[in-house]
């Protein structure tokens, strides 16, 4: 697949990781301290049971049957109550640390929204809004279901490992040694895992998003599956991609089968180190049976802590992945909002303007407009000449390359409407106060403005219905006729209109037209006018051909002056006479 | 897309290694499983675990083998333990244990590798079985939705994808049933019948406090259960709202409403964080109960033990090896209770959805993943024919009546007032060859299907540009008539008038229609026509659409749509609101050069749009009246 050219977000590194989430514990760093006490003792008191087992073992076999010694009881009762206390301790400290991590999470997902919804609009345009979406879903919840869990395993797992270490130096510096031959076996298994693992598990989740991208393609254009006769192609195409997820899923397997069984092979040479270690004390006098049972238990108390931190290892690689693509945009600078140029007497002015987005390629060159207060300026010129850049500059999404752009008005006076439609999820009120608060009758004012009041009556529950994602559906133009009534309640100084009513079905268009009409009465709009009657009734026209301005002026006036415009105008006339 | 999944798929192979014994074939085997409509979740369940019975049987096979040797590997330990290490520690020569040593050594690297054979081949081939059986019935399920439209008219997209996904996914987890608790059961037999040969007060013991250990484990694990459903389903809003609010990302900037979106969305998260929260604090009261109440059980039976040791019943080596089993009896115990319990619960409701999903009232019995692509479908032929070669222009596609109304007049006369639609005798209007045309036009067109039948009769066997541009209401029942039409004709193509792409570059998405991809030169000329240039795109035609399309804006979704209909170069050709995103002058171009194009052939397009109606060789405004406008 050939890559886009575009600058990426931004993915913060491992310092900036650290720093971040260091900030993000503050005032909790001695609880969290206090919770990694707690699940180091209860790891600790795992040990207790191998030991205690190890005495009874030299007791009973001092004592050679018939007597039970009166330290027994106390002895059951110890493993007993370590049992006990143990259940107790992982109870409090995993609930601890539920509530600590949890809530560390909480607040980073909430400050990743804030960050990304104020990312400059330049950066999004660019890097495109996937990346932002995926980060806000896919990664907010890896890292949700990792991160709460790695600190207790982790520690868990070293300590539990360090203790060991410790009883068996205890019981003999030998059997410390046998433990340490291990050591680098699992070096050498962990670093054959790190290599062999990640790329296996990266072709894995790249053959599950090509099976999803195909099975919700198919899915969510069914009438164009339908009418094209793709279902064959369709369902052969996911036979492949479901293949190859299947054969990915077998191929990870596989590799962490192997994880097990090298590790399986570390455990058994080291179990038998430590027996042979034990024979060899043991004819030498210098240990006890109960000691060499001692260290055999204890050393296979190990096992699971070892594994527990490989699989750990994989998982936290991909949040850490997470985590530093999550912090990347929470430490983005903000957009900040371009305040007025007193000097300015128009809204707008942009004087010998260029702009490219790319150096090689200009996408306007030497523009220059004006928009005075209370005018409607439009924009007229066929796709990629630059019409939607000329009005992302005007909105403030961009900052031209050369030339000289006043505001007369701040930029978040400055309200934009783009054909690109959104209803979220949430009811219909919420929808529509999102850009200032509003009562009701303000709101079914702004909605008989613009021609929605049908809508509002086939919602079952008027401004309480549920809409967007799992609500009522509202379709693209009633979105747009949401989108034309939230600018009435934001009333802006001036408003930015790109292509607003294209998305619209043939049957809404001339309510949509009516609708975004009303909204620019009276108020000052640069209008990307999509058809030419909307062109008509703007107050100047501009046409753009290949980023620059190749005629202005009103519409008689350029009707008259027989140019692009004029023809442009003569094709759309006649076809509309002819009705 | 694919390309690159699968060379990446070989490189990174070669980066591994081989994968050994049971990878995945290179292709999906033929399908074993088979579904039939009326069917209970459990008689599913039952069908998809013996459709891999032999992976099912070996894997199980194997996991016995493995928890076998589990619990067999305490008893070569007491063993060593019994004739190496005391009779060492006691002053024995190093040659009267030699022996022995090497037995029980031998033993225990007997057991490790068996242990290591039968959780590695257990685990694996359970896995192929569940990874089988999921693609076949995620597979069978796809096809019953493409090719049954009332299952997918009555479901959204979003339900769909998850029954042929996520339900899918859980139904096959049912496979583990079968795999993992056989092993499980055999290593607690196991484990109780060396503990009764140790000593039988320990064995009976056992049996006995089992099921006690069980019953209060699952009493722990049932807030769990109850709880983590409210948890997932708060993280799930929270994700949810986050994707909604930053879907929407340049709605709310162009009102400026980051901040209130901000504040709607931290209260949403603060919800989730309380379920998630209390979701937790019953997982921890879980796990907290469930180690003591496994560490009290094994502390109790190595007790029990060593107080037998105390008293000359049993020996040192025992205690160590009754210690060893009392311990690994708590892996499997929590594996019965915790994981399969909950497993198999899942997957019985997954099963209910998907069958419910196939089983609509009046829907014919029986049919099964083998036949699934043969289901009963008008046409699923390339619509011009013989695929990649494309009939000119003049040649009517097969099955077209080119033969009949060539008389463009009967256009205007036959259509019926445009009033209330009136019922019509269905024979008057029911095209040789295509005998269930109109009957069958379903239930939103009822009212379509007479007023039209006889308008679009005419116009879709005469060649020409025609323009419909009628009020709303005939306009939507018009499109609707057209599109059945379209599916019952193999010569007629309707496309729908959402632009609709699918995952691929551009120019795949221009050459999709029917089951081979269109000509590729043909896709470029409608590329052309539709006034879509490649310098426009970032990667030219090659540049990924996507699913949805979204990162390309409407126009450019809009004109790849309509150049898909035009490079599929049917005799009839159905465009609906073809322009309505695309700018008055792209318009104008395209208007023109689709005259051109279609030529000598039947286009019918559905709209108000100036530009085309200039073009038109007739424009219709009311079903009533056809006007000639050359």
């Amino acid at each position: 697949m050939p890559e886009m050219v575009r600058p990426a977000l931004p993915v913060a590194d491992g310092r900036t990781v650290a720093s971040v989430v260091w900030q993000l514990l503050a005032g909790r760093r001695l609880a969290l301290a206090g919770i990694v006490t707690l699940f180091v003792i209860e790891a600790a008191l795992a040990l207790v049971f191998p030991l205690v087992i190890g005495n009874l073992v030299d007791t009973a076999s001092a004592s050679q049957g018939t007597r039970v010694p009166s330290s027994f009881w106390w002895q059951v009762a110890l493993i007993a109550a370590t049992a006990l206390l143990a259940g107790a301790l992982q109870w409090v400290a995993t609930l601890a640390l539920a509530r600590l991590a949890e809530t560390v999470i909480a607040e980073l997902r909430e400050r990743y929204v804030e960050s990304a919804l104020n990312l400059p609009r330049s950066t999004i345009e660019q890097a495109g809004t996937g990346d932002v979406v995926t980060r806000a879903s896919d990664d907010i919840e890896q890292i949700s279901g990792v991160l709460p869990d790695v600190l207790p395993r982790l520690s868990v797992s070293v300590f539990t490992m360090a203790l060991v270490a410790a009883g068996l130096a205890a019981l003999s510096p030998w059997f410390l040694s046998g433990f340490l031959i291990t050591v680098p076996m699992y070096v050498i298994t962990v670093r054959w895992y790190l290599r062999a693992a990640p790329p296996v598990y990266i072709a894995e989740r790249a053959a599950q998003s090509s099976r999803g991208q195909d099975v919700l393609g198919t899915l969510t254009q069914l009438p164009t599956v339908t009418a094209h006769r793709l279902e064959r192609r369709q369902l052969s195409r996911v036979e492949h991609t479901s293949w190859q997820v299947a054969r990915w899923a077998m191929r990870t397997r596989i590799v962490q089968n192997r994880l097990f069984g090298r590790l399986n092979i570390t455990e058994a040479i080291g179990l038998l180190a430590i027996l042979g270690i034990g024979v060899r004390l043991a004819l030498t006098g210098q240990t006890t049976t109960g000691e060499v049972t001692a260290a055999a238990l204890l050393f296979l108390r190990t096992v699971v802590p070892i594994q527990e931190l490989l699989f750990l290892m994989d998982e936290l690689q991909s949040a850490l992945t997470s985590l530093g693509r999550i912090i990347g945009v929470v430490n983005h600078p903000s957009e900040a909002a371009s305040a007025s140029d007193s000097r300015s007497k128009a809204l707008v002015e942009l004087d010998h303007v260029d702009f490219a987005y790319r150096p090689e390629r200009p996408a306007l060159r030497d523009v220059s407009i004006r928009i005075e207060p209370g005018t409607v300026l439009a924009v007229v010129g066929p796709t990629g000449s630059g019409k939607s850049t000329l009005a992302a500059l005007v909105a403030g999404v961009h900052e031209p390359s050369t030339g000289h752009l006043a505001r007369g008005v701040n930029s978040d006076q400055i309200v934009t409407v783009t054909q690109e439609t959104h209803v979220f999820a949430g009811t219909l009120r919420e929808n529509l106060t999102l850009g200032s608060p509003a009562d009701d009758q303000q709101i079914l004012h702004a909605l008989n403005r613009v021609n929605a009041q049908a809508l509002l009556a086939d919602l079952p529950d008027g401004l309480d219905t549920l809409v967007g994602d799992g609500g009522e559906p509202i379709t693209a133009a009633q979105a747009q006729h949401l989108a034309l009534a939230r600018i009435l309640l934001a009333d802006p100084a001036l408003v930015v209109l790109d292509e607003a009513t294209a998305e619209a079905d043939a049957a809404d268009t001339t309510a949509l037209d009516q609708a975004a009409a009303e909204v620019i009465r009276g108020r000052a709009a640069l209008v990307v006018a999509h058809r030419l009657s909307q062109a008509r009734a703007a107050d100047q026209i501009v046409v753009l051909e290949d980023g620059q301005l190749v005629e202005s002026g009103p519409h008689n006036h350029l009707v008259s002056a027989a140019g692009r415009y004029a023809s442009l105008w003569a094709a759309w006339d006649a076809g509309r006479s002819t009705a | 897309m694919q390309a690159s999944t699968v060379s990446g798929a070989a490189g990174t192979q070669d980066a591994v290694g081989r994968f050994g014994l049971f990878e995945a074939p290179a292709e999906p085997e033929r399908p074993r499983l088979r579904v039939e409509v009326g069917w209970s979740a459990a008689r599913l369940t039952r069908a998809i675990i013996t459709s891999v019975w032999p992976y099912a049987l070996a894997g199980a096979g194997f996991r016995i083998l493995y928890n076998t040797t589990s619990v067999l590997l305490p008893i070569a330990i007491g063993k060593l333990i019994d004739t190496v290490i005391a009779p060492a520690a006691a002053g024995s020569g190093a040659g009267a244990i030699l022996p022995e040593l090497f037995t029980w050594t031998g033993a225990l690297i007997g057991l490790y590798v068996l242990m290591n054979l039968g959780f590695r081949f257990g685990g694996r081939l359970g896995w192929y079985g569940v990874q089988r059986t999921q693609f076949e019935l995620g597979q069978y399920m796809l096809g019953q939705v493409l090719h049954q439209p009332s299952i997918h008219r009555a479901n959204p997209p979003g339900r769909l994808l998850s029954l042929v996904t996520a339900d899918t996914r859980m139904a096959c987890q049912s496979v583990y049933v079968a795999v993992y608790p056989p092993g499980d059961l055999v290593g607690l037999t196991v484990a109780a019948i060396t503990l009764f040969w140790v000593h039988p007060a320990l064995g009976i013991g056992v049996v006995l406090a089992v099921p006690v250990v069980l019953g209060l484990m699952h009493l722990a694990a049932i807030p769990l259960r109850r709880r983590s459903r409210t948890e997932q389903a708060g993280l799930a809003d929270a994700a949810a709202v986050a994707a909604d609010l930053v879907t929407g990302y340049r709605v709310i900037r162009g009102l400026h409403a980051q901040h209130t979106a901000a504040d709607r969305y931290r209260s949403v998260s603060q919800k989730a964080l309380q379920s998630s929260i209390s979701a937790r604090s019953a997982e921890a009261a879980f796990d907290g109960a469930s180690a003591a109440i496994g560490h009290l059980f094994a502390a109790l039976v190595a007790s029990a033990a060593a107080l037998l040791a105390f008293t000359g019943h049993i020996t040192i080596g025992q205690v160590v090896t009754v210690s060893a089993i009392a311990l690994s009896l708590i892996a499997p115990l929590d594996a019965l209770i915790g994981a399969l319990g909950s497993i198999w619960a899942m997957s019985q409701a997954s099963c209910e959805r998907l069958l419910d999903l196939l089983t609509p009232a009046g829907r014919p019995a029986e049919s099964s993943i083998g036949q699934a692509d043969q289901h009963p479908q008008p046409s699923q032929s390339s619509l011009s024919g013989q695929p990649g070669q494309p009939q000119p222009p003049s040649q009517p596609g097969q099955g077209s009546p080119s033969h009949q109304a060539r008389n463009s007049d009967r256009v205007g006369h036959t259509s019926q007032p445009n009033q209330a639609p009136q019922p019509e005798q269905p024979g008057d209007t029911t095209q040789p060859g295509h005998p269930s045309q109109l009957d069958d036009s379903g239930p939103d067109n009822e009212a379509a299907g007479p007023l039209f039948s006889d308008l679009v009769h005419g116009y879709t066997t005469a060649p020409g540009l025609l323009v419909f541009d009628l009020p709303p209401a005939e306009r939507t029942a018009l499109a609707t008539h057209l599109t059945q039409l379209a599916t019952e004709r193999d010569d007629m193509l309707t496309a729908p008038h959402r632009p609709g792409l699918l995952p691929g570059s551009v120019l795949d998405n221009v050459r999709a229609t029917g089951d081979q991809p269109v000509d590729i030169d043909h896709a470029r000329t409608a590329l052309t026509v539709a006034a879509l240039a490649a310098h426009e795109l970032p990667d030219g035609y090659d540049t990924q659409a996507g699913y949805g399309g979204w990162q390309l804006s409407g126009g450019q979704r809009q004109r790849i749509t309509l150049a898909r209909a035009i490079a599929a170069e049917p005799a009839v050709l159905v465009l609906d609101e073809p322009t309505t995103s695309v700018d008055a002058v792209t318009e104008q171009a395209i208007a023109t050069a689709l005259r051109e194009h279609r030529a000598g052939r039947t286009t019918l397009v559905l709209s108000s749009s100036p530009a085309l109606r200039a073009v038109a060789d007739r424009v219709i405004t009311d079903s009533s009246e056809g006007k000639n406008h050359a």
